[in-house]
């Protein structure tokens, strides 16, 4: 047995650097399945990539390339030969193997005896399967986004311009995609010349590389960066900020590794500080440093592809820098002239959407929204102030920082704040300027006071009401302009709040101010199938909130409240859970396309469990509405528990449609008696039972 | 090395390699994609290799003449190369190393940037490329134009001439930039910066711009009607300029920008399906 080395570099131009590692996992996937699936053992696969080049290399691979002579089996005898001879089955096995039907033999097959046939077999090689099955591998990588670039069309995330196929030292030859061959060619750093480099064997690779000024090792590319910081933090007494993010994101943007440090002038740092880190991260992806008080050092550090002219390179990144940080500067000097009075003034200037009207108009509904709001939730409030309020939350959106579009806008709701705070607004406004942003994105911050959650509702309920009645609900995938994720942010700021309140009423008042139409049932639907993926984070499963859902209910919280508590239930006692349930489908099933007006008449009762059924739903009918107003449901469903036997044996004992017209019609006012008890939390008939239709 | 030199590099190299010497366009442009002769001619059926100036006036970038380095108008070398060439890459260096860039001194990088010209509808894969940490160029493989997913894959190299050029001559400000012997890019620029910032922040008529925009949007769907592809998109420019004027001046909210560009952009689909339609009948 002889045991060899595989190593396949695929080269390209620049990747993504976020590409890179989800990218390279698929293609090992795909390779050690292919070699699983041919039975070739090997001892393990390694992967490297740089923004140029992945490479996967597999050791100790065994190959047994020896003929072998196999048997192979096929049709039983008594369908292979008659008395006339050789069937038209036995023909057609010897057939397909290559050989005559009198080459056949009988072998026992379990309790059959089958015909067989001797074959010669020479396995594959794995040039042979590497060259018949790489590009399939190569297929099989899937990116966020991926282009054509050739005439084949062949879909990648960027042009691939090499394949280095080798096997210890010869090359594998005759693989031929997406307008490249296989060879044992290789480039270099672009840095140091893009030389062509031959491979020529796998041992050699490493070296050559390293050779080549390319270090292939992501995690030791990683080690090296993080080591020569530690060095510059100790040499400058400064701490870099070694974003987890950042730094693997600039490791996949080089392919050697050289960390350098920057400055610049030390009246940049009198910018908001996440003005200045966002003018490095965001888009030179350089990373911040901080004195020992914490407080940003005019410093920076990035990372260069070579080593040579290092000064320069410094020289020229500062140039840059300094660039961005004026043109902040600019911005940040151009808008603490305008005075608190005329940014509000403003917003009457300010489309805030062409069909919604101005800002200006837009935070008169917030205030009133918010007021209505403060109203239902017993907050106490003053109308003035919060019409000032209001008129205050956006007035980042004029300003240059917000409004150029580019690296800074992500600031909006900081940037409002701190120009409020400079402008001499008092602070609990610029908190709230900060808050009612909140949260911007998914798992983002959510308001941490009471006012910067009634604001970020009443803008969030202001907007959705506005576009649902302009454009209607989101459809399918397509949602441009984000009412999903606006949706998602008030049930966030609404259960994390823990506040009860009716958001149909919310919307309704938001309409009255907008003066916009909109169909009720179908934003209930909306906002019932936002709160099911609220809660399907908590894990809990759709059906419960449906069957929630469908006494209407309008309190959000109400609803994430009862959810919790059935899924809770469904958890723990599963068999007792589903029993109650199987109990009120029953119930529902019965009551179908029935009307009923009269009611329960103790007299009618011919048997023993119609009265215990009715004695206990008396009893629960008396304290129902009391646990309710408590919002007590885990009371409730002890109740409904402590029934649960009354109501099984009643099915057990009685018929409901007995011949009777009275008899039936009293028990099926018991039924509805019941079911009316149930449908006070849930429409349990909704919920589904697992291996049920 | 002066600023035209520059140019004129780059053209020697380029025309060299077989492109056509275009010519910038007469109206006001964001960038040279918008010149019919990359945004029609890229979108054809035919190979097509060009190469020319273009002056890009963007009005929000504008600084009143106060920042060394952003301008409302900068000057833009235009590439496009269709079929992509399968050595792009070097090619490009190569240009930069004829016009006096020691590439190997440097630290030049392809970084990631998913090009895209919303109101052009256009889109394509590529980089900006890095000189030290100063982006000086957009490399792009467009996959679509117009809406349109392209057949034949051109690739785009815009070269931003106003940095390249402070960068060979050692300068931090854009205003020092020599252009020939003894004329600087202040001389001929700073004025006119200042009154075009003025102009796009504070003096620009923002009633007559919104109504000029309206109107402009109706003659360019007005002239795609009649089948007159080069009139209507001319008025596809004019409106995606206006709209420049408009959001310099504020008048625009971020939430309906999203709104007018998607408006632009569908006129911009309707001249690309137009453009294709006649020349499938003209072949």
């Amino acid at each position: 047995m002889i045991k060899n080395d595989l190593l396949i570099e695929l080269g390209f131009e620049e990747i993504p650097s976020s590409y890179l590692k989800p990218g390279i996992e698929m293609w090992l996937y795909s390779l050690t399945k292919l070699l699983k699936n041919n039975d070739i053992r090997y001892e393990k696969t390694d992967y490297y990539f740089t923004p140029r080049r992945y490479t996967l290399y597999t050791k100790g691979l065994e190959e047994d390339t020896e003929a072998k002579t196999v048997e192979i089996t096929g049709p039983p005898v008594s369908i292979a030969k008659t008395n006339q001879g050789w069937t038209k089955a036995a023909a057609g096995f010897a057939k397909s193997q290559g050989k005559s039907p009198d080459d056949i033999y009988f072998v026992k097959k379990g309790k059959n005896e089958v015909c067989a046939l001797k074959i010669e077999k020479r396995e594959k090689g794995i040039e042979d399967i590497v060259r018949d099955n790489l590009v399939k591998t190569v297929e099989s990588i899937r990116f966020p986004k991926m282009m054509i670039w050739e005439s084949s069309k062949f879909k990648f995330a960027r042009p691939i311009r090499w394949l280095l196929a080798v096997k210890d030292s010869s090359v594998i030859e005759g693989i031929g995609f997406a307008g490249i061959k296989s060879s044992n060619f290789t480039f270099g750093n672009r840095a140091y010349g893009n030389k062509k480099i031959t491979v020529k064997s796998t041992d050699d690779y490493f070296n050559v590389m390293e050779e080549n000024h390319i270090v292939i090792d992501q995690n030791r590319r990683k080690n090296i960066i993080l080591d020569k910081m530690k060095n510059i933090e100790e040499k400058n007494g400064i701490i870099i900020q070694k974003d987890n993010d950042l730094l693997d994101e600039v490791n996949g943007m080089i392919e050697y590794p050289v960390v350098l440090l920057g400055q610049f002038h030390n009246q940049y740092t009198e910018l908001p500080e996440r003005v200045v880190t966002t003018a490095m991260k965001q888009h030179q992806r350089y990373f911040s440093t901080a004195n020992r008080e914490n407080k940003i050092a005019p410093f920076f550090i990035f990372l260069a592809n070579t080593d040579q002219n290092g000064t320069e390179i410094i020289n020229n990144n500062e140039k840059v820098l300094k660039s961005r940080l004026e043109d902040a500067y600019f911005y940040y000097d151009e808008d603490l002239k305008i005075p608190i009075e005329k940014r509000i003034e403003i917003q009457k200037d300010i489309l805030w959407h062409h069909d919604l009207g101005t800002v200006y108009e837009k935070a008169l509904r917030v205030s009133d929204i918010a007021g209505y709001l403060m109203e239902i939730l017993n907050i106490k409030f003053d109308k003035q102030r919060l019409k000032d309020i209001a008129l205050h939350l956006k007035i980042d959106l004029s300003t240059n920082m917000i409004k150029d579009g580019k690296e800074f806008t992500k600031l909006e709701g900081y940037i409002g704040s701190i120009y409020a705070k400079k402008l001499g607004v008092d602070e609990e406004i610029a908190d709230i300027i900060m808050e009612h942003n909140l949260p911007r994105f998914a798992k983002d911050k959510l308001p941490a006071t009471d006012k910067g959650a009634i604001f970020a509702l009443a803008d969030r309920y202001d907007t959705i009401t506005g576009f649902i009645s302009k454009y209607g609900i989101p459809k399918g995938s397509r949602d441009p302009l984000g009412i999903r994720r606006v949706a998602n942010a008030i049930i966030e700021i609404t259960a994390n709040r823990g506040w009860h309140y009716d958001f149909m009423a919310v919307i309704s008042k938001s309409a009255d101010k907008l003066g916009g139409n909109y169909n009720s049932d179908k934003i209930y639907d909306f906002s019932i199938d936002r709160i099911i993926n609220y809660v399907q984070n908590e894990n809990i499963r759709y059906d419960i909130i449906n069957a929630i859902a469908a006494l209407k209910l309008t309190d959000i919280y109400d609803i994430i409240l009862r959810s919790r508590i059935l899924h809770r239930y469904r958890e723990s006692s599963e068999n007792e859970f589903n029993s109650l349930v199987t109990g009120q489908k029953r119930v529902a099933n019965i009551l179908k396309n029935i009307e009923l007006s009269n009611n329960v008449n103790p007299a009618l009762f011919r048997e023993g469990q119609e009265k215990t059924l009715y004695n206990d739903c008396l009893k629960l009918h008396e304290i129902i509405e009391s646990l309710l107003s408590k919002r007590d449901y885990t009371g409730i469903l002890n109740e409904y528990f402590k029934i649960r036997p009354s109501i099984d044996k009643f099915f057990d004992d009685v018929l409901v449609m007995d011949k009777n017209r009275e008899i039936k019609g009293n028990r099926l006012a018991l039924m509805k008696f019941l079911r009316n008890l149930f449908l006070k939390v849930a429409d349990f008939s909704q919920i589904v039972i697992e291996g049920e239709k | 090395m002066y600023f035209q030199d520059l140019i004129f590099d780059l053209e020697k190299y380029w025309t060299e390699k077989g492109c056509v010497l275009s010519q910038p366009y007469q109206s006001e442009v964001g960038a040279g994609t918008f010149n019919p002769a990359t945004f029609l001619y890229a979108l054809s059926r035919k190979n097509w290799n060009t190469c020319y100036v273009e002056t890009c006036k963007r009005p929000k970038d504008g600084r009143y003449a106060e920042n060394p380095n952003r301008m409302q108008q900068f000057t833009q070398y235009q590439v496009i190369l269709k079929p992509a060439p399968s050595d792009v890459q070097d090619l490009y260096l190569h240009s930069l190393e004829s016009a006096g860039i020691e590439i190997e001194k440097h630290d030049i990088r392809f970084v990631e940037d998913d090009w895209e010209s919303p109101t052009l509808g256009a889109s394509g894969l590529g980089w900006e490329v890095w000189l030290d940490g100063m982006e000086i160029s957009q490399f792009t493989y467009f996959q679509q134009l117009g809406g349109i997913e392209l057949n034949i894959i051109p690739v785009e190299l815009t070269y931003g001439l106003e940095r390249i050029a402070t960068f060979l001559q050692g300068i931090d400000s854009i205003f020092d930039l020599q252009i020939q012997k003894g004329i600087k890019w202040g001389d001929l620029y700073k004025e006119s910066e200042y009154e075009m910032c003025v102009f796009n922040f504070d003096e620009s008529n923002t009633k007559m711009l919104f109504e000029q925009f309206e109107n402009y949007t109706k003659e360019a769907l007005r002239l795609t009607e009649k089948g007159l592809v080069f009139p209507a998109y001319d008025y596809v420019i004019k409106c995606s300029h206006t709209f420049n004027l408009l959001d310099a001046r504020g008048a625009i909210s971020p939430k309906e920008r999203g709104n007018t560009i998607l408006h632009i952009r569908n006129l911009s689909k309707e001249v690309a399906k137009l453009y294709l339609e006649k020349q499938v009948t003209n072949d």
